[in-house]
């Protein structure tokens, strides 16, 4: 580990050739106290204001410190600067961390050492409502980018000493900062630690977003054990049933460890309404889930291989509009499901000026023109938008709910209702298997519990009730120490 | 070796989804006679019989049961002792494959589908290797899943035919002699794995066993009564022309524009049969174990799986097969043998072999 040279020469040299062709970063010769000086920045990641403001006009003002680099830098410290952010450093990885941080580094010449000045001045978005979980009642703020921000966010949301944010670092080269924030005497200590080794596993150069992180954090299966929320209220309600959230700079969300299966189908809205209207949604979302999941799947299953099991009248309408079109169902709807996935990457990534076009566009050319030119019946394309619709009534399931509904589509044009029951069962298996930080992901339904099954998950209770007994995430039942 | 552990309720209530997955499967020609409402008095002396032939089992495991039998075997009968998680393996083979290939006989000739029956009953194997080769505690969970929508799918058939049930259809009890119902009592215990399964997979559960073992032969119980007095309630003396009445019966249920719920009850069938597979290949796993002394060797579940759906294949395909492997007498001797016979054996044997370490 290298340690910065008493030498001012020395460290001046050293930093100029670490930043050569920077033109960002910014060197200040100064006479303090008597004694040679110099101040580094990295421009636009602080605020000029503040430096001048904070620790040019004090040096400026400071007349002649006796004593030897040392003796002057301690007096600087503690009789000159008035920084609230500011703390001695003296390896140089650290003080060039730093640099990028947005820090202010002040060297004094005969000094080993160096005082660095948090005075981060760059520009940050303010908290907008969060464009992926909008909510009816719930508060309109959501996560920015500087995760500082975000644990402000939460700090003044939850006023008690037992909220922590610990720091860490990931990305060998990023070196991008994160906090891990719980509730201490709530969250496992186990789950903590665990999530700490798995973070240490990670060993990419860059994390540019908490979705790098994810993958380092999960432990396979079709559903992730790993959640991820725009809301700061969201992350409090979390943390108070012992999970952990990490805020990861540059990133406007926040990651939830760990993540229940049923944690999807919730939303903050629910707890906002009166309990009999939070369970009703709830039912619709599951139903949504199942609507969305396996409607293609079983539509192509029984008009190819059990059209016994239609009513007549409904069977005779299929077999109309199927008469009159040139593929056959299974083909169909994978074209129209291919379709509608193509519009939606477009809608998505195409300039925000062009996305409306783009929909009224495909909307016109599927919903209209397609039919009405005999290429695909009308009965698939209701099936097919009735999917895509109730998939986003669960957006946190909308990926693996894409690739699901492509395995049932498949599963049932090959095997009939059997194909989909079939992987129904496959899928239950998975679930069954896949556990977050040793809890199982299905818990509290499978192993199955009702006091905490009718609490939170079949139905929403009321707050009397759900402010009784425990439900911390670690005693969910089935959950166990977990170990690599 | 520390194992995961799974509640005495999941063990039982997969139990219970491969008791029910067996008796979906029960037709006129196999209980023996033409008056199938014998087979409950049949299968509560079958249960009768089975609580005895399950002490051997409780004696064998004994007090902690942190042992199964397999294990039992190796440790106290030396080179003999291999044989016994040998034959447990087979044993759970036969008893997965007879399941699958009656589930193929009741593809191939009741519903007789677009798409080879061999690819349905390669998917359930493949299906039933994964959750198997998950553990048994993703098999317990799944089993718990399937319960409820087996109790959902059970129930809206049983409740929608009920009203086609009559009186008239009833007859006599006992009216044949007693020799229907005798033959019905080696039916059921014929077509029984929980004993074979709770000698080997025993030592995984947690809790209140023995209850669990009556809830269990109380719950089955029930399954087989209602679905016996519903076959022959609404189906009179058709029933007794069919290989598979269980299906006619839900194929014959409507509810106002929804028709033919066959589909519904055979997908429900193939979900229990799910379990019930991965069930026999998670014990042929644990008999492995005990044979290597290893962890629950992988390789050896594929073989298994693989086995599993050759003798499956074999038996649907061939009448010589199926004369062999599902006759009634052959299955239930090996029953009496996985469930009684072998664990009276090691208990006894450990017995012996305290009572001289004793001296």
């Amino acid at each position: 580990m290298e340690i910065i040279s008493a030498n001012l020469e020395e460290t001046k040299r050293y930093l100029q050739k670490k930043f050569e062709n920077a033109m960002d970063f910014m060197a200040r010769d100064l006479e303090v106290g008597g004694g040679k000086a110099a101040l580094f920045a990295l421009d636009g990641l602080v605020s000029k204001q503040i430096i001048t403001l904070s620790i040019l006009n004090p040096l400026m003002e400071a007349g002649s410190i006796p004593g030897d680099g040392s003796a002057r830098l301690n007096y600087i410290e503690k009789a000159v600067l008035g920084t609230m952010e500011q703390k001695r450093e003296a390896r140089m990885d650290q003080i060039l961390v730093l640099l990028m941080s947005g820090f202010a580094v002040l060297c004094l010449d005969g000094c080993p050492e160096a005082l660095v000045f948090g005075v981060q001045g760059f520009e940050t978005r303010g908290p907008d409502e969060p464009q992926n979980e909008v909510m009816q009642r719930g508060a309109k703020d959501g996560f920015t980018e500087s995760y500082q921000n975000n644990i402000s966010m939460i700090r003044r949301r939850m006023k008690t000493a037992a909220l922590k944010f610990e720091k860490a670092e990931v990305g060998g080269q990023s070196r991008t900062p994160l906090a891990l924030c719980y509730l201490e005497g709530v969250a496992s200590p186990q789950i903590l630690e665990q999530v700490r080794r798995r973070l240490k596993s990670y060993d990419l150069d860059t994390a540019l977003g908490a979705g790098y992180l994810v993958s380092f954090l999960e432990r396979g299966g079709v559903f992730s054990g790993v959640g991820m929320t725009e809301r700061p209220d969201v992350v409090c309600g979390k943390i108070e049933e012992g999970r952990i959230a990490i805020l990861v700079e540059g990133t406007p969300s926040a990651i939830l460890v760990p993540f229940l299966f049923v944690e999807n189908f919730q939303t903050l809205d629910d707890y906002l309404t009166r309990p009999f209207y939070g369970t009703f949604i709830r039912w619709l979302k599951y139903a949504s889930f199942f609507l969305s999941a396996f409607l293609p799947g079983l539509y192509v299953a029984i008009a190819t291989h059990h059209p016994e099991m239609l009513p007549e009248a409904l069977l005779l309408k299929i077999a109309e509009s199927e008469a009159q079109t040139p593929f056959p169902v299974m083909a169909e709807t994978l074209i129209l499901y291919f379709l509608y996935e193509v519009l939606r990457e477009a809608g998505l990534r195409a300039p925000r000026s062009l996305s409306t076009t783009v929909s009224i566009v495909g909307g016109l050319v599927i919903g209209d023109t397609a039919v009405s030119s005999g290429l695909v019946s009308a009965p698939s394309l209701m099936v097919v938008a009735l999917t895509a619709i109730a998939g986003y009534a669960v957006p946190r399931l909308y990926e693996p709910l894409a690739l699901l509904r492509l395995a049932f589509l498949l599963a049932g044009n090959f095997l009939g209702v059997w194909g989909v029951m079939i992987g129904l069962v496959l899928l239950l298996m998975d679930l069954c298997g896949t556990d977050s930080f040793g809890v199982p992901l299905l818990s509290p339904v499978a192993p199955y519990n009702r006091r905490l099954a009718f609490r939170d998950v079949l139905v929403r209770a009321g707050w009397r009730r759900l402010a009784k007994g425990n439900a911390k995430v670690q005693d969910m039942p089935g959950s166990r120490e977990i170990g690599e | 070796m520390e194992r995961t552990k799974i509640s005495s309720a999941q063990f039982f209530i997969a139990m219970f989804v491969s008791r029910v997955v067996v008796t979906i499967a029960l037709n006129a020609h196999y209980t023996g006679g033409e008056n199938m409402l014998d087979t409950i008095f049949s299968y509560l002396i079958a249960m009768a019989i089975g609580a005895v032939l399950a002490v051997p089992i409780w004696m064998a495991l004994g007090r902690s049961g942190e042992r199964g039998v397999p294990e039992l075997a190796m440790e106290n009968m030396g080179w003999a002792g291999r044989l016994v998680p040998i034959c447990y393996g087979l044993y759970f083979v036969l008893v997965g494959g007879t399941s699958l290939a009656l589930f193929q006989i009741f593809l191939m000739d009741t519903v007789n589908p677009g798409f080879s029956a061999g690819m349905v009953i390669t998917a359930l194997v493949g299906v039933a290797l994964y959750g198997a080769m998950r553990g048994i505690e993703t098999v317990a969970r799944c089993a718990t899943c399937v319960f409820v929508v087996l109790l959902l799918g059970c129930g809206l058939v049983f409740s929608i035919v009920a009203r086609r049930f009559s009186l008239d259809n009833l007859e006599p009890l006992f009216c044949g002699g007693l020799s229907q119902t005798g033959q019905g009592v080696v039916l059921f215990l014929a077509r029984t794995s929980i004993f074979a399964d709770m000698a080997v997979l025993l030592p995984q559960v947690k809790g209140r066993k023995k209850l669990g073992f009556f809830g269990w032969m109380a719950g089955t119980s029930l399954f087989v009564g209602v679905t016996v007095l519903l076959i022959v309630g609404c189906l009179g003396r058709y029933a007794y022309t069919q290989n598979f009445p269980v299906y006619v019966l839900a194929s014959i249920t409507e509810v106002r524009s929804l028709q033919r719920l066959d589909a519904v009850f055979t997908g429900v069938w193939m979900m229990g049969l799910v379990i019930k597979l991965a069930c026999d290949l998670y014990a042929c796993r644990v008999c492995f174990s005990a044979l290597t002394k290893r962890k629950e060797p992988k390789w050896a579940l594929w073989a298994t799986g693989v086995a599993v759906l050759v003798l499956a294949l074999a038996i649907a395909g061939q009448s010589r097969m199926q004369r062999w492997f599902l006759d009634t007498k052959f299955l239930f001797w090996c029953t009496v043998i996985s469930g009684g016979a072998i664990p009276l054996i090691i208990w006894a044997a450990g017995a012996l072999g305290r009572k001289r370490r004793g001296k």
